[in-house]
């Protein structure tokens, strides 16, 4: 099994009262954005030296969650800090910009950054993401299949070509550099929705699944897994990742009580719930996903309500080593996942995030790798 | 407004030829048709192209109402439309598009007969696809199929081709490989494809599954200045399976030539 770490340059807490989206930037304080970045670098150099396999980071807009709007600049300035680990963009959301064929230059300037270390997310996004930028959500399926057409292109082709695509047009494209990685850097989609999950299929891609819970995880990873049968191939398992939020303590008792202290507070962001709520409810879903529709009409039901219920769902991982390496052990059986992408936020103390990195990688990772 | 298709006929070098003609202009565009002769479900193509330019359409000696006259072979056929288009067109140089089979004809009149041609538009041009003309008795293909083949899911058309259309298309091209197929893979061609001066605009149909993509690589690397802009999800029969955006990047190429790659809104 492989352990990636996610880190998203996390603002932290603002002081802003409520819980609203987008999140009102007269809160952004340039003191607190400085020690973010600061610590951010600092920790993936420290994650790299730990010997996690992937740092990951991914695209998200107007809210203290991640500093990373443009993910890709981020993945360039963290390429100078990793020296080992891969670059995991999980990833850009290849339908909101516009133009695929920055998203392709971007990457691949980042596959040459790290060395050929890129592991290339194209993501459709969450709901919300579809009020960013003024995209009609019922297009999102389209504008996400056309784009991800283009960008392979992009990378594969050798000869300039033009595209005339419903929502795409180019006269020339002819991308430098090129991927380092041929013929294309390693290649994951998002894949909670049974259409993503077909379409990874047929694209013979990764799949990654964040945002969920064990049971729709491993039913979403099945399908996955029958419909690369139904194309012909079979996934590895390093295909499928699972996101979710770790916390590691000396004790069990210790990492309760960290997490404790601050669960439900702990993606200052917050509010989404209704935002996914109403692009959720404009067509953002396929016909076959409407056990997904129902789920994202009301969030606030789906959230745990404890610590333990967390556990339980398989949206956190939290305890001593080895509680740790059980929960990680009974995720691997259940969905079949070979990527872990691990979200070490939850403890909301620097210190004890570091701790947590550091209890992680010397006592559960070097076993959980054998799984 | 769209414009009116007339079927006409023109006596040129010795053969009657029955042709297709759709609108006015200043730009006289001459389409050369596929392996199965004029298609049944043109007119609105033409007539959308002949909304801004002059478009004629003759159906190849041993098409449909043209007969073949002398023409055995690829030679014969270019002189004979060279022939065509100095009697159509008298006095001027005209845009040729070629859509799959037509390509190796346009090619060809492009290299040998250059006072005669102001620009090259190859559209799913086939001459590099592997292609040998059918046993005798071959099972004829299946005609839906082929049909979705060539025209796709969306095609442009009001109606589709009566089955007896369709095989009457079958027939066109199963006879005309038989004729003039290439085996050796049109290498005299592709030897020469240099020597094509003219600005060239090779459309790739993005769904094509009558030829492979690789079978369009000769053109773009051969020809000087030919650019490639593939039309995404469409089927090989681009004038009718993405008619509107077939049109207007043609009738745009041939209006604006080299800024056609620039931007205008």
């Amino acid at each position: 099994m492989k352990f990636s770490v996610f880190n998203g340059m996390p603002y932290g807490r603002t002081r802003m009262p409520g819980n609203k989206w987008p999140v009102p930037n007269q809160y952004f304080e340039p003191d607190q954005a400085r020690r973010a970045v600061a610590a951010c670098l600092e920790e993936v150099a420290l994650e790299d030296e730990l010997g996690f396999d992937w740092i990951a980071c991914a695209e998200h807009h107007y809210s203290p969650f991640n500093l990373a709007p443009n993910v890709t600049v981020l993945a360039s300035a963290l390429t100078q800090h990793v020296k080992r680990a891969k670059i995991a963009i999980l990833g850009a959301l290849i339908p909101l910009t516009g133009n695929p064929v920055r998203i392709a230059e971007e990457y691949a300037m980042v596959d040459n950054l790290s060395g050929g270390r890129l592991v290339a997310g194209l993501l459709r996004g969450a709901p919300y993401e579809y009020l960013v930028y003024n995209v009609n959500p019922a297009e999102s399926r389209a504008r996400f299949e056309e784009a991800w057409d283009l960008i392979i292109k992009a990378w594969t082709d050798r000869m300039p070509f033009g595209w005339e695509g419903k929502h795409y047009h180019y006269r020339n494209v002819s991308i430098w550099p090129r991927p380092l990685q041929a013929p294309t850097p390693p290649i994951y989609v998002s894949g909670s929705s049974k259409e993503s999950g077909a379409f990874a299929a047929r694209k013979k891609v990764g799949l990654g699944l964040a945002f969920t819970n064990i049971s729709l995880a491993a039913e979403a990873a099945k399908h996955y897994r029958a419909q690369c049968t139904d194309h012909g191939w079979e996934p590895t398992a390093e295909q499928i990742i699972y996101q979710l939020p770790i916390h590691v303590g000396e004790t069990d008792e210790q990492a309760g009580d960290a997490v404790r202290a601050i669960f439900g507070h702990a993606m200052p962001a917050g509010g989404l719930a209704d935002m996914n709520r109403l692009v959720a409810t404009s067509g953002f879903f396929g016909q076959g996903d409407t056990d997904l529709l129902a789920r994202f009409k009301d969030l606030s039901g789906d959230e745990p309500r404890s610590l333990e219920e967390a556990i339980e769902r398989g949206t956190m991982i939290c305890g001593g080593p080895k509680t740790v390496l059980a929960q990680i052990k009974r995720l691997h059986r259940e969905i079949g996942c070979g990527v872990l992408n691990l979200i070490f936020d939850r403890s909301g103390a620097p210190d004890k995030k570091r701790r947590s990195i550091e209890l992680f990688a010397k006592e559960v990772m070097p076993e959980a790798r054998e799984l | 407004m769209s414009a009116t298709v007339a079927d006409k006929f023109l006596d040129a070098g010795g053969i009657r030829f029955h042709y297709r003609e759709a609108g006015e202009g200043e730009k006289t565009i001459v389409f050369l048709h596929g392996a199965g002769g004029q298609s049944p479900r043109s007119a609105r193509f033409l007539a959308l192209l002949g909304e801004r330019h002059r478009v004629l359409v003759p159906s190849r000696p041993g098409f449909d109402e043209t007969p073949v006259g002398d023409c055995r072979t690829i030679g014969g056929v270019v002189e004979a439309v060279a022939k065509f288009i100095a009697a159509a067109a008298p006095g001027q140089k005209v845009h040729l598009v070629a859509q799959s089979a037509g390509g190796a004809i346009g090619a060809w009149l492009a290299i040998l007969h250059p006072e005669l041609v102001a620009s090259l538009v190859l559209s799913a041009p086939a001459a590099f696809a592997v292609r040998h003309a059918p046993p005798p008795g071959a099972v004829p293909p299946n005609l839906a199929d082929m049909a979705m083949r060539l025209y796709g899911d969306q095609p442009a058309w009001d109606s589709p081709p009566s089955a007896e259309e369709r095989a009457q298309t079958a027939k066109n091209a199963q006879a005309n490989l038989a004729r003039f197929a290439a085996p050796e893979g049109h290498n005299d061609l592709r030897a020469r494809l240099a020597e094509i001066e003219v600005l060239t605009l090779l459309l790739v149909a993005g769904a094509d599954r009558m030829i492979p993509a690789e079978a369009m690589r000769p053109y773009q690397e051969l020809i000087p200045r030919c650019t490639r802009i593939i039309l995404y999800g469409a089927a090989h029969e681009m004038p009718i399976a993405a008619a509107e955006i077939w049109v207007k990047l043609v009738g745009d190429f041939v209006a604006r030539g080299e800024y056609f790659l620039v931007n205008m809104g």
